[in-house]
């Protein structure tokens, strides 16, 4: 096929019916300025021939209709084997299409169906169209214009009846597997993994309704177990015998309870007795008591009354020795009274004796003290004062040295034979000395010079100052305590210290003596009576002591004496009280006794009757003692009881034990019924039928499934591998064709294309370089020459179809668009090539015109 | 001398949820139908009473409407006298089928066997029936029967549903009937159910079988038992009467060529007509292309024919000769795979054998 013109009205850009006529069929170039149409040209050329005039593509609508809006209309004249045809379509409003040549006019599907004939199959102009950016991206051919290209080249690499036929299989074959897993990873989709997922589910049943069967078939063997061990334990001749045996004991143990109740009775009965005897027995002894206290209360009584009379007398005789005693004893205290006032008499003479001497002793150590007092009054140094010169003299003495420290050293030496004097400060040195001058100082040599030594101004002046301050203050202090010299000033304070001490020592003398003053001891000498300051007249103190001595204790014995009698006197009152009301106590004793006993002519009558009473109540004692005695003998023996007890309750147990176990068999029978009949609704009948046909349903539809997917993979592999093997030869024609180009171009010796037509690698200076690693200019030019080679195939076959290509060599440098363009030119001469270029001066210099546009007048 | 019929497992409302829904309905309408091809044997062997040995209903859950076709068709028959007897799965639970039964109304010729005890079915002829009352009822359902007392010279007819081999078989109930019972309680002859097949334990005591087959199984349902007591040497008479409306058919074959399936269907029609057989085939072995593809189409056209056929060919391989292999263009890439598959095939790879099935189905689309 040759394009000859292509006109377009309301696309793209162009709102006007405009018009390309002329092309050669060869090699034409349109090469235009950006936005002069190209690209839209391209589109209307590719439209025409790919798009159905049905069309309803959004897209599509959106790439081709003008802003103005409009129904784009595209025609294109072409030469298909010599014959002219012209093909119209318009799209979306107003939509047609037409094919109009050799005396033919088809019109709409028709025309398109027909123009897909003329050119060997309607996919396949899908090959060779190469858009703006499409170089770059060099994808395989599509699918359909594979199959094209694919049959074409079969036609020169095998003549077989089969050609590709191994890949429509493998393709689908693929088809089908894909339908059933996933390519990649083998998972079931699809009806194959429903068919997966419904057997799982339906295992999953089945084996839960398997375990319900199995757990069923477990719960009626335990029910089983438990129906034979409730059938032996329930079994009634061993159930009788049991209940028998049990009840004889029972029997023999309820006797024994009524015996040991009769003993309790007997027992209690015969304590009772016990009881009345010895109240009997009491109200007899009793009776008997009363009687004989009655009769020692008399006797008693009489006897106390004889004792009360004898006890009056004493206390008499005792009044009377208690009167004596009391006279002699007033006798005695008057005698005491006169010599203890002669005693205080001589004390007081006693008193003002050392009163008067101590008076004496005071006075002459107050003369002396005052003696004393009176030499000190010249005597003004005070420690105080003292302290203070010590330390104005320790203060003048450490400024001197510190004068002394920061003077200069001046050492003078006097030679042998001297000829002159040395003079400091105008004397004579008559020696070597060393000087520490304090003050300025002057040496001087006469005749020969003089020679100024000044200390330290600052500190020796302000220590100077300071030397002269204490001295001042020590002058005062000596002034003030009235001495000329520090000795002096020593000396008098020890003086004055020693005087102090012997005044201190005649003041504490004079107050051990007379406290109270020596004035006030006279007064209380004068104060005291002229019998005591006058002498003692008679005896002296110690005979009156002696005497009051003894007159004091004359006075204690009469005391004493009285104390006795009145003691006595008092003893013999209260032993006759006590006496008295010992008698009124007995009296009222008896007087109860005799209220109590009967009158005196039944007293015996009464203690006999209580005598024969406690005699009966023994008897009867005795009677229940002996029944007690025989009942328990009757009764058994205690291990014979505890046996037989032991023997009951042992049955008892069993007899409980069992009906515990018949009613849990009972209930868990209960229990296993309802399981059983739980797990039977999955495990029996329909359900558990059904579930196991489902199941061998789905595994059979799994495993065709699998066995299909089997199938068909190992099919899709195999094809695969042959396919492999016939690739190298299925591309041969391929790349010798684009093998004269590589070198001379792209100095690259050889490339490799992928088993679908795709760019594998280029072969270049011994390394294979990736595809997608080249420039885009030279993955351009390779694409370029790919459908070159693809187009050149399809002319072999005699099919020729246009190579469109729309600025597809727009990053080729200008060496490179050069060659480009000679070999685009080359291949011109089997098929038409046309370029759509923006590169109008490269272009105008290699000698193509401009892209002409012409306005179209539609017919 | 006492004759009677002897069926079970009519489980009338089965679903057989595996078939095309028309499919579906003429089942279901051949199960509800059987009474009366029971019917129509009873009265050719002279039988007045037909025992049902339990599951007379597939299900408690059956809608009211089915219930009352089924009972409308038994009263219909009204010169027979039908004993019906709840099996596992129809117990006779509170509140379930049977009561609604009688809540319903039933007409005289239909007896309901609720309870376990002995019933006069004709003078000194007793039927000590065994009512499951639990879908898994576990103790023996007979065990009383040892017990029952009748008159003497009583002819005692046993009537119980369960399995006599093991709890977990196919289509049995849970519960568990020892055979010997029929000795021990005196009985003349005890009829089963549960089982859908034909099975004679001991000389009188059988299962009797469905009487309408739901199942490939191969076990002669289909039929009732014809059973005459108190007759004979023995004391007794089993007689098998085909009941059924539609034939259940499994078969395996390895066909080499389309003769081996007309000799097939040969054997099918031997079991029934067409259109009333369902038959499971299974396809083994392998045959050559063309012959497979014959075959296949033949076994395609059987299916027409009759009411179901359930085809297993997955065990069924082709076998190319070397000219289906040549078919294939000597030397191109189909022709290549399709050696490499057959050599695969020779070592037993069952992948390769369908792989090789595929190529040439894919191939026959593909066209030269």
């Amino acid at each position: 096929m040759k394009l000859r013109a292509l006109r377009v009205r309301e696309v793209g850009c162009f709102s006007d019916a405009v018009a390309v006529e002329g092309l050669s069929g060869g090699f034409d170039v349109l090469a235009g300025r950006n936005e002069a149409g190209k690209s839209t040209l391209f589109r209307a050329l590719e439209t025409l021939f790919a798009e159905s005039y049905k069309t309803e593509s959004q897209k599509l609508r959106d790439v081709l209709t003008p802003y103005s809006g409009g129904a784009p209309l595209i025609e294109a004249e072409v030469e298909v084997e010599g014959q002219a045809w012209r093909y119209r379509k318009q799209y979306f409003s107003g939509r047609m299409a037409e094919l109009q040549g050799a005396g033919t006019l088809h019109r709409n599907a028709d025309a398109e169906a027909r123009m897909s004939e003329l050119l060997g199959g309607a996919a396949h102009t899908a090959l060779l169209w190469v858009g703006q950016g499409d170089a770059l991206v060099h994808a395989p051919p599509a699918e359909a214009g594979r199959d094209l290209l694919m049959a074409a080249i079969s036609q020169e690499v095998v003549a077989s009846a089969g050609g590709r036929r191994g890949e429509v299989v493998r393709r689908a074959a693929e088809a089908e597997l894909e339908a059933l897993v996933t390519l990649k990873q083998q998972r079931p989709r699809g009806p194959h993994k429903a068919a997966r997922d419904r057997l799982t589910a339906l295992e999953q049943s089945l084996s839960e309704a398997d375990a319900a069967c199995v757990n069923a078939e477990a719960h009626m063997q335990t029910l089983a177990r438990l129906r034979d061990e409730a059938a032996l334990l329930g079994a009634p001749a061993t159930a009788a015998a049991r209940q028998e045996q049990l009840v004889h004991l029972v029997r023999q143990l309820a006797d024994d309870d009524r015996l040991a109740a009769d003993i309790a009775a007997a027992t209690e009965r015969r304590d009772h007795l016990m009881v009345q005897a010895a109240q009997a027995e009491e109200a007899h002894r009793r009776f008997n008591l009363v009687m004989e206290d009655h009769a020692r209360l008399g006797r008693e009584i009489a006897e106390a009354t004889v004792a009360g009379e004898r006890l009056a007398a004493d206390s008499e005789a005792l009044r009377t020795r208690a009167g004596q005693s009391a006279a002699r004893l007033v006798q005695a205290r008057a005698e005491e009274q006169r010599l203890s006032e002669a005693v205080v008499e001589a004390g007081r003479r006693a008193e003002a004796e050392r009163l008067w001497a101590r008076i004496k002793e005071g006075e002459a150590a107050r003369d002396k003290r005052d003696a004393l007092a009176s030499g000190l009054a010249g005597n003004l140094m005070t420690p105080l004062i003292l302290d203070r010169v010590e330390a104005e003299v320790r203060a003048v003495a450490l400024l001197e040295d510190r004068i002394k420290a920061a003077a200069p050293v001046v050492e003078v030496t006097i030679e042998k034979h001297a000829t002159a004097p040395v003079l400091v400060d105008g004397k004579m040195l008559d020696a070597s000395t060393s000087f520490r001058p304090v003050a300025p100082l002057t040496f001087a040599i006469p005749g020969v010079a003089a020679i100024r030594v000044l200390p330290p101004i600052d500190a020796g002046e302000d220590l100077a100052a300071d030397v002269e301050a204490h001295l001042q203050t020590l002058t005062g202090l000596l002034d003030l305590a009235g001495v000329d010299a520090i000795a002096t000033a020593r000396k008098a304070a020890r003086e004055r210290a020693e005087a102090e001490r012997a005044i201190a020592g005649l003041e504490a003398r004079l107050l051990a003596l007379v406290p109270e003053g020596i004035e006030a001891a006279r007064r209380t000498l004068a104060a005291m009576p002229q019998s005591a300051t006058s002498p003692m007249p008679g005896s002296s103190l110690d005979a009156l002591g002696n005497q009051l001595g003894r007159a004091k204790s004359a006075t204690a014995a009469s005391a004493a004496e009285e104390a006795a009698a009145l003691a006595a006197l008092n003893a013999a009152s209260t032993r006759k009280a006590v006496e008295e009301a010992r008698l009124d106590e007995r009296r009222g004793s008896l007087a109860k006794l005799a209220a109590e006993l009967p009158s005196n002519d039944t007293r015996g009558a009464r203690l006999d009757e209580l005598k024969s009473r406690a005699g009966q109540l023994k008897a009867k004692t005795t009677e229940a003692t002996e029944t007690v005695a025989v009942l328990s003998r009757r009764r058994l023996a205690t291990p014979e009881r505890q046996r037989l007890a032991a023997q009951r309750a042992e049955i008892a147990a069993e007899v409980e034990r069992i009906g515990r176990r018949l009613r849990d068999i009972e209930r868990e029978t209960a229990r296993l019924d309802g399981l059983i009949e739980r797990d039977g609704e999955a495990a029996t009948g329909p359900e558990r039928d059904r579930l196991r046909d489902e199941v061998e349903r789905a595994r059979r539809e799994v495993a065709r499934f699998e066995t299909e997917v089997a199938g068909l993979t190992l099919l899709e592999k195999t094809l695969g591998e042959v396919a492999a093997l016939g690739t190298s030869a299925y591309l041969k024609p391929v790349l010798e064709r684009i093998a004269p180009h590589l070198a001379g171009l792209l100095d690259a010796p050889s490339l490799a294309l992928s088993g679908n037509l795709g760019l594998a690698s280029i072969d270049r200076r011994g390394r294979a370089e990736p595809g997608d690693r080249l420039s885009a200019g030279t993955r351009e030019q390779i694409a370029v020459l790919v459908r070159l080679a693809y187009g050149d195939i399809l002319a072999a076959s005699g099919r020729p179809i246009p190579l469109v290509l729309d600025d597809a060599l727009v990053y080729s440098d200008d060496e490179r668009l050069v060659k480009m363009l000679a070999i685009l030119k080359k291949a011109s001469h089997h098929h038409q090539v046309i370029l759509l270029s923006c590169r109008t001066r490269v272009m105008a210099e290699a000698g193509f015109r401009p892209l002409e546009l012409r306005p179209w007048r539609l017919s | 001398m006492f004759r009677f019929i002897h069926t079970a497992d009519w489980q009338i409302g089965k679903a057989f949820g595996s078939f095309p829904a028309e499919k579906q309905g003429v089942l279901w309408d051949a199960r509800l139908s059987a009474p009366d091809r029971i019917a129509e044997a009873a009265r050719a062997q002279g039988a007045a009473d037909v025992l049902v040995a339990g599951d007379v209903f597939d299900s408690e859950a059956l809608p009211a409407r089915q219930v009352t076709h089924l009972i409308e068709r038994l009263r219909a028959h009204d010169g027979l006298t039908w004993h019906l007897l709840p099996g596992n799965h129809d117990p006779d639970r509170p509140g379930g089928i049977y009561e609604r039964l009688v809540r319903g109304g039933l007409p005289r010729n239909v007896r309901l066997c609720r309870q376990a005890e002995a019933v006069t079915l004709a003078p000194g002829v007793a039927l000590l029936p065994s009512p499951l009352k639990a879908r898994a009822q576990t103790a023996d359902p007979t065990a009383w029967m040892r017990e029952a007392a009748t008159p003497p010279g009583t002819l005692r007819i046993g009537l119980a549903h369960g399995t006599v081999q093991g709890f977990g078989s196919s289509s049995e109930a849970a519960a568990r009937i020892d055979p010997a019972i029929a000795g021990t309680a005196g009985l003349a002859y005890l009829a089963l159910g549960d089982w859908h097949g034909t099975k004679e334990v001991a000389g009188n005591v059988w299962y009797c079988g469905t009487p309408e087959p739901d199942r490939y199984l191969g076990n002669e349902s289909g039929q009732v038992l014809a059973v005459t007591v108190g007759e004979g040497k023995d004391g007794i008479t089993v007689t098998p009467v085909l009941t059924r409306r539609f034939a259940w058919v499994s078969a395996t074959v390895a066909p080499r060529a389309g003769q081996d399936i007309d000799y097939l269907e040969l054997k099918l029609a031997q079991t029934g007509a067409p259109d009333r057989l369902l038959a499971r085939i299974t396809l083994e072995g392998q045959a050559p292309l063309a012959a497979h593809g014959a075959i296949l189409a033949q076994l395609a056209k059987l299916e027409e024919r009759l009411f179901h056929l359930e085809l297993e060919r997955e065990a069924f391989g082709v076998q190319p000769l070397a000219d289906d292999l040549a078919a294939l263009g000597p030397g191109s890439d189909l022709a290549e795979a399709a050696e490499r598959l057959v050599a695969l095939k020779a070592d037993g790879s069952r992948s390769a054998e369908r792989a090789l099935e595929i190529l040439f189905r894919l191939a026959a689309g593909s066209g030269p």
